[in-house]
């Protein structure tokens, strides 16, 4: 019996020296995401800051990045989300690839996905003609910005989306097309009411992830400045102490807009579920 | 009406085939088979959600073996309710007249109609999440009636309910039964509820429908083995010669049988509870044998004899006449007790 007592408690005692190895691990990895940007806010002057947030170029540039990465958002949750469903819901020949093909933004260079958005909107390209006729120009204008924003941050959506529809049980879409829905219907009433905390999460994912987007942006459109691509430029024109400021600003005010939208996405959740 | 013919569906390697399916209008049908029979794939074809494999299904005249889920009138109800977690109760009961385009004044006289039948008014502003076990199919029965389908049918629809809820449910089934005239397609594997609530009942095994009839008679003429022993028929022995009005169970029991002319009877039961033990009514041919075992069922005797075959008799348990085991008794078997199969 005290054997058995003994044996016991040195298994409890193993629990919890793994629990403490682990957690001491998971520190670390903490304390290297948190302490660069912590170091960062404490070694900008409180009057740098000030400056840089008086600064028209700054604010503008975030203002910039704000609405065009909602915008970007927006206009591609349009086909994007009807793309999660079918990827959830039917089979079809080559969906292995096309699975594959919405995660290639993810993991080629970005500089690369700028060169390749390049090709394809470029002066003399077709939808660099088209957009020409049209009377805007996708490089060196808000549209260009969006684009790569978009071409970047898509999966982060589409993955998000899939998954939420994927856990909507089929019976249930069954269930309302016995009672006389229509597909399109039950997409609107069932499936997607259903699915929308994971589609507003994706939502807020490729938001995030599109703001912070640099390496597509800086080929495809370099003027108008969004802010990652100011802070690169005053840290190469200026150094570090022009580059830190703005580095602030933009990174307080990212994690402002992420703490709301997740707070917004969380109380229509739970409006929805009352 | 619905009228089932040449259907012959292949899912993997498994074939659902039926033909000659007839159900009256306002009939509640029980298809009756064990787990992996097809019952399911069956109710999937007829709402629509896999192709009819070639057969024709019509429903009220009308042909809809080619219509779309949403088109068919078929309304159907699973073991798991499936209520819509984005609506409240009223939303959900009321979902399918909104897909109708009928006035919301309509709307709220149909489901307020359909609650109070149901008993379940108070739950109408509930969100289903709230809602135990069998007011949530109560909830989904609701919501099934209220559109007045053609054709609704109930997949296993009281398996995941306690025996109270169970008894409960079937009583509302019972009652709902009377007002309306649909057809009603409830599935199911337990004999009791299928007795309890058919005005027929359909046995299908292995994807083939083996037999159609009345409760009556499905329980005391099976038409196959197969059939008597999917409805847990006792007294199930092979025929071994049978011989002007003799019939040899089992080589070594000869029972008189003066029932109906069967050609070839390959099998025999004999229904143990219309086995007159004791004498008590007449019996057209007595027999004798040695009580093997008794086991109370509640009010019930179960009574194993030896009379060279092992028999079962059920008999009520009135007190008035104590068997004992080891104890020789005499036995009679009606003509009626008695059912050949080919």
């Amino acid at each position: 019996m005290q054997d058995r007592l003994r044996s016991d408690s040195g298994r409890l005692h193993h629990a919890g020296l793994t629990t403490l190895i682990f957690s001491l691990l998971g520190g670390l990895i903490l304390l290297f995401v948190v302490a660069p940007l912590l170091g960062m806010v404490l070694h900008c002057p409180a009057e740098d800051l000030a400056k840089a947030a008086a600064d028209p170029a700054v604010t503008e540039s975030i203002w910039l990045t704000l609405w065009t990465s909602m915008a970007a958002t927006m206009i591609f949750a349009v086909s994007a989300v009807p793309l999660s469903y079918l990827l959830a819901r039917k089979q079809f020949p080559l969906k292995g690839i096309v699975t594959g093909i919405i995660d290639l933004p993810v993991v080629i260079p970005h500089s690369a996905a700028g060169i390749a958005l390049l090709g394809l909107i470029s002066r003399g390209s077709l939808l660099g003609d088209l957009s020409d006729n049209l009377g805007f120009h996708f490089i060196g204008g808000p549209a260009g910005i969006m684009l790569a924003m978009a071409y970047v941050s898509l999966p982060f959506l589409i993955n998000a989306a899939r998954d939420g529809f994927s856990a909507v049980p089929e019976r249930l879409e069954k269930a309302a097309l016995n009672l006389g829905a229509s597909p399109a219907r039950v997409f609107f009433t069932i499936s997607m009411p259903l699915a929308w905390r994971s589609i507003l999460s994706g939502m807020i994912l490729m938001f995030a992830r599109g703001m912070s987007e640099f390496g597509a942006v800086v080929i495809v459109t370099y003027h108008p400045m969004i802010t990652p691509v100011l802070i690169y430029e005053r840290f190469g024109a200026f150094g570090l102490r022009y580059a830190r400021p703005v580095s602030v600003i933009f990174v307080a005010v990212s994690l402002a807009v992420f703490v709301f939208l997740r707070f917004l996405g969380r109380k229509s959740v739970n409006a929805q579920s009352q | 009406m619905l009228r089932v013919r040449n259907m012959s569906v292949l899912v993997d390697s498994f074939r659902l085939e039926v033909d000659g399916l007839e159900i009256d209008p306002g009939c509640y049908f029980i298809l009756m088979g064990p787990s992996g029979a097809g019952k399911s794939l069956f109710c999937e074809c007829l709402s629509g959600f896999r192709p009819a494999g070639g057969g024709v299904i019509v429903l009220y005249g009308k042909n809809i073996g080619r219509l779309r889920p949403e088109e068919r009138g078929v309304s159907l109800v699973h073991q798991e309710p499936c209520l819509f977690r984005n609506y409240d109760v009223f939303g959900n009961v009321a979902y399918g007249l909104r897909c109708r385009g009928i006035s919301e004044k309509a709307i709220e006289r149909s489901v307020g109609g359909i609650l109070e039948k149901l008993g379940i008014s108070a739950l109408r502003g509930r969100k289903v999440d709230e809602l135990s076990g069998g007011e949530r199919q109560r909830v989904a029965l609701a919501r099934a009636v209220v559109v007045k389908p053609s054709l609704l049918i109930l997949d296993e629809p009281l398996n995941a309910l306690d025996f109270k809820t169970r008894q409960d449910m079937m009583e509302q089934l019972r009652r709902l039964k009377g007002e309306f005239d649909h057809v009603t397609m409830h599935v199911c594997h337990d004999l009791d509820e299928a007795l309890r609530l058919g005005d027929r009942i359909g046995i299908i095994s292995r994807g083939r429908l083996l037999q159609t009839g009345s409760p009556r008679e499905i329980s005391y003429r099976p038409r196959s083995l197969m059939a008597a022993e999917l409805l847990g028929v006792s007294n199930l022995f092979p025929v071994s010669k049978a011989v002007g009005d003799i019939v040899v169970l089992e080589d070594r029991f000869n029972l008189r049988y003066a029932g109906e002319t069967v050609k070839n009877p390959a099998y025999c039961c004999i229904h143990p509870e219309l086995i007159d033990l004791g004498g008590t009514r007449r019996a057209e041919a007595a027999y004798e044998a040695r009580i093997i075992g008794i086991r109370e069922l509640g009010k019930m005797l179960e009574i194993t004899l030896d009379a060279g075959i092992r028999l079962t008799v059920r008999i009520f348990d009135t007190r008035t006449r104590q068997f004992s085991e080891g104890e020789r008794v005499v036995f009679g078997i009606p003509e009626h007790a008695v059912h050949l199969m080919e």
